[in-house]
């Protein structure tokens, strides 16, 4: 009788967290499509940026212009992207490990690492972490914020860089493939990677109404457009793996049940069958 | 015609080809037809008009009110990229005397340079946006 109860209340407890873990995929499915139509509108303007910076590249002005020329300055910041929530499969540890491979190359080759995190458990990471300078988080962003959430962020790398405080500037996130695909990129922002691009035009642009203008403002547009494209997707990527993370706890979950239930049913069967023995043994006792 | 593409954070606002875009940039506003030659500018936050056809008067312009940002032109296309547009149907005047207000005590409570900027920034493309929302109006009259 004693076992009975104990299956029935472990039965119960697990279709508790199976509910739970049902709503979760649910809200994680329908904030992932929400998300999915920001990515496709972010592209566009990032993909726009990085074609004007490109053509700007091409310009004898931005060749000897800071955020174009490789810098001699070791010291390397990295702009990483993790979660505020957990139970998203592997989208953090894929990203720490990631971002732990670059610290410890870097290591190697004597450099010194900086890092900007977005989330928090991002931030817990990288606050224990030891040889790791973190200059700044931030947290409870919006799935897709405003463009004006970046400002501070834009602010300190550009004057971190041209203070000379680090020479390159690398971005990690988890890119958005499909639902059932997301890999982790580290891209370098700073200084802007060169690109040998056939059918980049060789138009000669006059840049209006000054270089230095012109540079600030598409540098603005571009670390913005790059910076909200890797949150996007990054919040995109985080709702699939949650939701394919509860899908399979929900499947756990299913699973268990169904075996505590044969086992339920056992030793219910297996008390009907000793209370009949007893019966019986009693009425053939009394005959 | 010259082909026109207008772009914001959040998605494409225009795109389509137009006889003549006045765009708003630093050295002041400059008018963009066919065969311009090669610029990339730095705008300014203001109001951005577009003439669709060339029999169109100014009453028929389109604007729209943005925050800044860069344009491209090559002759036979024209890119502005901005983190903010405004379409002349998603604001209403006072909406946008309510977000000036607002900018405009941003601008006052705004303690670092970076604030400054930012809020700067805001209070003249929502002046803009008021601009725009004026310009509707008087088009309706």
């Amino acid at each position: 009788m004693a076992q009975t109860q104990l299956l029935n209340r472990r039965i119960r407890s697990v279709k508790n967290a199976k509910q739970i873990t049902k709503a979760m995929e649910v809200v994680a499915a329908s904030r992932m499509r929400r998300v999915q139509e920001a990515a496709t509108k972010t592209r566009a303007y990032g993909e726009i940026a990085d074609s004007i910076v490109r053509q700007i590249s091409n310009t004898q002005e931005a060749k000897h212009h800071p955020f174009f020329r490789p810098s001699q300055n070791t010291a390397k910041l990295y702009i990483v992207f993790s979660s505020d929530r957990g139970l998203a499969g592997a989208f953090n540890s894929n990203i720490f490990n990631n971002s732990l491979r670059s610290f410890n190359e870097d290591k190697k080759t004597g450099r010194t690492s900086s890092v900007i995190v977005f989330g928090r458990k991002g931030a817990r990471f990288f606050s224990r972490f030891e040889g790791v300078n973190l200059v700044g988080e931030y947290e409870n962003l919006a799935d897709a914020p405003d463009a004006n959430v970046f400002a501070p962020v834009i602010d300190s790398v550009s004057n971190g860089f041209s203070g000379g405080q680090f020479g390159v500037v690398n971005i990690i996130y988890t890119e958005f493939v499909s639902t059932l695909s997301q890999s982790v990129r580290n891209l370098q922002l700073l200084p802007v990677p060169p690109v040998e691009d056939e059918t980049t035009q060789k138009v000669i642009y006059e840049l209006e109404p000054t270089n230095d203008a012109v540079l600030t403002e598409a540098m603005k547009l571009y670390l913005e457009a790059q910076l909200m494209r890797a949150k996007v997707d990054s919040s995109a990527s985080e709702y699939a793996m949650r939701m394919l993370a509860m899908n399979s706890a929900n499947r756990n979950a299913s699973d268990l049940i169904e075996h505590l239930t044969l086992e339920l049913n056992a030793s219910r069967q297996a008390s009907i069958t000793q209370e009949m023995a007893e019966i019986t043994g009693g009425a053939n006792a009394v005959t | 015609m010259i082909h026109f593409q207008l772009v914001s954070s959040s998605g494409t606002k225009f795109d389509s080809d137009v006889y003549e875009v006045l765009v708003p940039t630093q050295a002041g506003t400059i008018a963009v037809f066919e065969d311009h030659m090669p610029v990339i500018g730095a705008a300014a936050p203001g109001v951005l008009s577009v003439r669709e056809k060339s029999s169109d008067s100014d009453d028929d312009m389109e604007h729209f009110a943005v925050s800044g940002g860069i344009v491209q032109i090559d002759g036979k296309t024209a890119r502005f990229i901005s983190d903010e547009v405004t379409t002349s149907d998603e604001v209403s005047e006072q909406e946008a005397q309510a977000a000036l207000a607002r900018a405009e005590e941003l601008m006052a409570s705004a303690d670092t340079q970076a604030l400054v900027n930012e809020a700067r920034r805001s209070l003249h493309h929502h002046i803009a946006q008021l601009h725009v929302a004026k310009l509707r109006k008087r088009h309706h009259q």
